[in-house]
């Protein structure tokens, strides 16, 4: 109910940047409606000025008017569209424009869990599907209201009794429309919910595929398939039976010829008495066609209203997340130690915390690993650095300053996570790396693409650095990527790095440009490093040892073994598992 | 018009007979009862030319006008009941048999289709298919079969009734409905001539936000986001200008098409009233006329709309008769079953049917039965794509692949399938109870029989830690299962299916060290007695195996044990030394 209410107000509340366009439209679109009623009267006007009635026009003039006014209508219709299109492209562009900004300034951490396609999804479909309320919903539904208005109005003009008459029978037919859909409602929540069940099937199956074919002989994902299918049937029919009925009264109802033999009946009825002329007779048959008829497209539009509802309550979503903080006052860290201070965290959807009361400290120009069973919180610690999300309790300092006291521009100025960024954008190799640093001239940007391991590489593409990345250029592996990632990087040159190990070595191939390029990244760095392959780690000058978001143990490598404690077990495990060979005895031969 | 919309109408037709299949016969009756209800409705509505020419003669004779009206009563309600008749196809629940016989047919095509088929599909677009293309179409049928009856027999019955009674007025109707011919052609065509710039732009629209969204952490830090973002805001401004563009064009036709009713009437109106003048035509029969043809303002706006529906139907019916119509691999005759599972590739050749490059070039290897053979290359090489092949992916366009003895081609797919077992790098598990997802590799498996699987595969001791054990829903947890559970409860599978061909495509790789070695124990466990192919990044893990195969660019370069290829100072041995040299890598400040 509340949440109802709430789509109502969003649909109003996200065309508001249009409404002009909109109230335009549908103002045409009901004068529209009014010159059609119109053209019906100027055509029995016109007929009868033929015969032998008193018409207060000649043929002639009615018929000039006739022809204007159907020029008339014509212009009207055709701006009514134009203008809730014209709406609709502006809408767009305001939404996606405004959207963009938003996610600007956001928590990254929002973004990233998010994922780049639900999000495309908001800013691509969702706001289409707005354009689609305004461009073509908003003069329909004017057309729909005023429509019945008008050609009650006219009748009520022609004949006060043949509008009751047409009138009568619109009522019933509304009120048998207004029972269907009541009915409906409850239902209709029901559909949905047994169509996204099917849908979840339908994902599952399709998805599952590879799977099902190794390992299902089709009795086991095809049943759970056919019984979600099978629900769907069923529930289907018990909908349709209960509200197929009533709908089925709704078309009948709303089709012209009821209220053409009502108005047919009465009026010979009055014809007869004579109390009825011809040309009167005439018009208000043709009127009357505006009356039921017009509220055919109301039903049909239910539908789609409520997709547009749906995409208004996502962009609102985005619109209304909180920003990240920003202070009043900010500062520049001149030093680049970090200290974590009594920092818990939890993320917003999650009632357990994350981290819980984690202190420790990374002295500048110094290397930090932060180890842990999958889960245990050191990812998390290393997002926090660069503010992906807000700690909920503690502080985080640089340089003995709060990190949210830091402008988010000199923020980044300070701290490069790198392999967050694999990504290239569709320009040349040259502009992908220099994004890091605007002044930097070409040898620089070269001096850092050597640094990274990957001039050479570049050297070697017909157009060098002038080669394009991503859709519409060369297809680079994920080594070279991300090795011109660490080119950028080492361009940026900021004093503090956060390194994940594990999306360091995501893609097997090159592995040693890759080591050798991070090692020229790393130098004289304070690094954070969320570390995987512990070997790489030995000879670091601290190890925070995490589990289930607390830190058990702190030390260096050798310190951390002595202590018989979390480390060494994985410690333990790690060395096992490199030295894994498959252990295979199937040779009988 | 009638001709026109005929034509793509009747395409849309022979796909709908095609897609109901089984209930085909039902549609077409639905469709002959609107075709009488149309009939008759037009005949009622033709009743107009004598009614009113006797209601307003000078004398009436009551009788003869009663009687015309009662013909006309009974006219409208054989109209009504059979257009009820008619509808009982969408309202009586037939609709919702076609939705599940279609979805079904669906699921076999999707079981039978070739892998390669299947993998060329997006899995949104098979989504798609399977449940909004589906759902759109056929919920659609019942009122789009009412809609193409109506503009079929609608126009040509009162142009036939009217032909009876004054021939210049069937004429001027046959004359001018055609008229909107062009136009509907213009629709269609300003339809998609706008659609392809305007896709062209949408779709740099869709690579622009995506490219910003993945891009953020970086733009963010160079301060290129919201309205500095240059090229994104171009690509917004831009859909906008094209749409304004083509709007004016568009629009157009479409408004036209909304009017030609009018405008029909006033030629009628203007020719009419000089036949009445020189009194060859009765001022009656005019104005029944343009009552009559009035009514057909109504359908002709909703064909406008309709238009739309029309090309979303006929693209959703071709998608979907895409699936139904992809054919299985063929299994040649005579159909054989293996008797042992030596796998042998003779000079096997294979290209992507998207590709031009062969992924596979005269590979020639043979597995006995019970060992375990290692591909190794670089990404891209081809490793997969052998693996592939194996399960018979696609057909090979050179050589041929035995198991047994017996080339796959002459195993019942099935049959094939049975004998193999994959354990891929993702995992994907059924939101069902453990137990169900691992039973799925053999149905007539004893829940002991699952448990003893669970423990080979190490995962016994943490589904019992579960609250629920073995019945807790995959769903429910999901996200709480660390990738080597999830990993481990796949291996339980495949070690409960039992497959005598076991293929490991970089099981290990997502995984971290922890986890890892479990789901190298689980492994072990698995490869028991058991002809296995493994592909491996890291050399050591397959140092051991009976044959390792050195794949570059789709070729065999190398092949052998361990030492022998470490001896030959290959591609091997740079490999292995390579990553000798990583491993000894350590971060140090």
């Amino acid at each position: 109910m509340n949440r109802n209410n709430n789509s109502q107000k969003g649909l109003w509340a996200i065309t508001g940047p249009v409404k002009g366009y909109i109230i335009t439209a549908v103002g045409m679109a009901v004068t529209g409606s009014i010159t059609s009623v119109m053209i019906f009267i100027l055509l029995a006007a016109s007929g009868g000025s033929l015969g032998l009635y008193s018409m207060p026009l000649s043929f002639q003039q009615s018929f000039l008017i006739l022809v204007l006014v159907i020029i008339l209508n014509f212009l009207i219709n055709y701006y009514s569209f134009v203008v809730s299109h014209l709406g609709a492209f502006k809408l767009e562009e305001i939404l996606r424009t405004r959207l963009t900004a938003r996610l600007a300034k956001i928590p990254l951490g929002y973004i990233i869990s998010t994922g780049t396609g639900s999000l495309k999804k908001v800013l691509l479909d969702d706001v289409k599907n707005l354009h689609a309320f305004v461009a073509d919903s908003t003069p329909m539904v004017g057309k729909s209201l005023a429509a019945p208005v008008a050609s009650f109005i006219a009748l009520l003009i022609i004949d006060y009794r043949l509008a009751i008459v047409a009138t009568g029978v619109l009522v019933l037919g509304a009120g048998i429309m207004y029972f269907v859909m009541k009915d409906d409602a409850g239902h209709r929540e029901k559909y949905d919910e047994n169509q996204s069940e099917v849908n979840r099937a339908v994902i599952e199956f399709v998805q599952a595929m590879p799977v099902v074919r190794t390992f299902d002989d089709g009795t086991t994902s095809f049943k759970r398939y056919y019984n979600a299918l099978e629900r769907f049937r069923t529930f289907g029919k018990a909908w349709i039976a209960a509200t197929g009925t009533a709908g089925q009264i709704a078309l009948t109802i709303l089709n012209p010829l009821p209220t053409l033999l009502a108005l047919t009946i009465a009026g010979l009825f009055f014809v007869t008495q004579g109390s009825l002329e011809f040309v009167p007779f005439i018009a208000a048959l043709m009127v009357s066609t505006g009356m039921a008829d017009a509220l055919m497209p109301l039903m049909w539009m239910r539908d789609f209203l409520k997709k547009s509802k749906a995409a208004a309550v996502r962009i609102h979503g985005i619109m209304e997340l909180p920003e990240l903080a920003v202070s009043q006052s900010f500062e520049r860290p001149e030093k680049f130690d970090i200290a974590f201070e009594n920092v818990s965290f939890k993320y917003n959807s999650q009632d357990n915390y994350a981290l819980k009361n984690v202190s420790f400290s990374v002295p500048q120009d110094t290397t930090t690993a932060l180890v842990g069973p999958s889960g245990a919180g050191k990812s998390t610690v290393a997002k926090l650095i660069p503010r992906f999300w807000d700690i909920t309790e503690g502080t985080i300092r640089i340089g003995g300053v709060d990190i949210r006291n830091i402008e988010t521009k000199t923020l980044m100025d300070t701290v490069t996570f790198v392999f967050q960024d694999t990504f290239l954008f569709n320009d040349t190799l040259a502009n992908n790396i220099k994004i890091a640093n605007e002044t930097a001239t070409n040898e620089e940007m070269i001096e850092a693409a050597r640094a990274a391991q990957i001039h050479d590489f570049i050297m070697t593409l017909p157009k060098g650095y002038e080669t394009t990345a991503g859709d519409r250029g060369v297809n680079l592996s994920g080594g070279q990527k991300q090795r011109i990632t660490i080119a950028r990087a080492i361009l940026r040159n900021t004093p503090v790095i956060v390194l994940d190990e594990a999306t360091a070595f995501a893609d097997p191939e090159n592995e040693e440009e890759i080591v050798k390029a991070l090692s020229n990244l790393l130098k004289n760095k304070t690094v954070i490093v969320i570390a995987h392959r512990l070997s790489t780690i030995k000879d670091v000058e601290q190890i925070v040892v995490f589990d289930q978001g607390e830190i058990t143990e702190t030390g260096r490598h050798d310190e951390l073994l002595e202590k018989q404690g979390t480390y060494e077990r994985l410690w333990r495990n790690y060395e096992k598992a490199r030295t894994w060979d498959i252990h295979h005895e199937g040779e009988k031969s | 018009m009638k001709k026109n919309t005929f034509t793509s109408a009747y395409g849309i037709y022979k796909l709908t007979l095609e897609l109901t299949g089984e209930y085909a016969g039902a549609f077409k009756k639905s469709l002959a009862y609107f075709a009488v209800a149309f009939i008759t409705q037009g005949l009622a509505f033709g009743m107009f030319y004598p009614l009113l020419t006797r209601m307003f003669a000078d004398d009436i004779i009551i009788s003869e006008v009663l009687t015309i009206l009662g013909i006309m009563i009974l006219l409208s309600v054989v109209s009504l009941a059979t257009k009820w008749k008619g509808h009982n196809f969408d309202f009586k629940g037939k609709i919702v048999d076609v939705v599940y016989s279609l979805r079904t047919k669906l699921g076999i095509s999707l079981r039978k289709m070739p892998l390669e088929k299947l993998s060329a599909y997006k899995t949104g677009d098979l989504n798609a298919i399977f449940a909004s293309n589906v759902e759109e179409s056929v919920m659609l049928m019942g009122m789009v079969g009412s809609i193409i009856a109506q503009l079929l027999f609608l126009p040509t019955t009162i142009i036939a009734v009217t032909f009876f009674v004054d021939y210049r007025l069937a004429l001027m109707m046959i004359v001018l409905f055609p008229l909107a011919i062009p136009l509907y052609y213009r629709i269609r065509n300003a339809n998609i001539d706008d659609k392809r710039e305007f896709n062209r732009a949408n779709a740099d629209l869709e690579a622009g936000f995506i490219e910003y969204i993945q891009g953020l952490p970086v733009l963010r830090a160079v301060n290129k986001t919201g309205l500095d973002a240059e090229k994104l805001q171009k690509a917004i401004k831009h859909v906008r200008s094209t749409q304004t563009q083509g709007l004016y064009k568009a629009q157009a036709p479409f408004v036209l098409m909304g009017i030609i009713v009018q405008a029909v009437l006033l030629v009628i109106v203007f020719f009419g009233s000089f036949f009445v003048l020189n009194d060859t035509l009765e001022l009656v029969t005019l104005a029944a006329c343009v009552v009559i043809v009035a009514r057909l303002a109504e359908p002709i706006s909703v064909l406008v709309n309709v238009i739309k529906l029309f090309d979303l139907i006929d693209s959703s019916f071709h998608r979907i008769k895409a699936v139904l119509t992809d054919e299985p691999l063929k299994i040649h005759d005579p159909v054989q079953k293996p008797e042992n599972y030596d796998i042998t590739f003779e000079r096997v050749d294979f290209t992507y049917a998207t590709q031009d490059k062969r992924a596979v070039k005269d590979v020639s290897f043979h597995m006995p039965n019970q060992t375990m053979t290692a591909i190794v290359g670089d990404s891209g090489s081809g490793k997969t794509t052998l693996t592939r092949l194996m399960m018979r992916y696609a057909d090979t366009q050179q050589g041929n692949i035995t198991i047994g003895g017996v080339d796959i081609r002459n195993m019942d797919s099935d049959d094939l399938m049975k004998h193999i077992s994959v354990v891929f790098q993702d995992v994907y598990l059924f939101d069902d109870t453990i137990l169900n997802n691992i039973k799925m590799a053999n149905p007539d498996a004893t829940d002991e029989m699952v448990k003893d699987a669970a423990q080979a595969a190490y995962c016994h001791e943490f589904i019992s830690r579960l609250p629920d054990g073995y019945n807790t829903r995959t769903g429910d947890i999901g996200g709480s299962f660390s990738g080597g559970e999830r990993q481990r409860i796949s291996i339980a599978r495949a070690i409960l299916k039992n497959a005598p061909i076991v293929i490991l495509d970089e099981p290990t790789a997502a995984l971290d060290t922890e986890s890892e070695v479990a789901v190298q124990n689980a492994i072990d466990k698995l490869v028991e007695d058991k002809t296995v192919i493994v592909i491996a990044h890291r050399l050591s893990t397959i140092s051991g195996a009976d044959n390792i195969l050195v794949i570059d660019n789709g070729e065999i370069v190398e092949s052998g044990k361990h030492d022998e290829l470490i001896a030959r100072r290959g591609k091997y041995f740079n490999m292995w030394s390579a990553q000798q040299r990583v491993k000894e890598w350590h971060i140090s400040a």
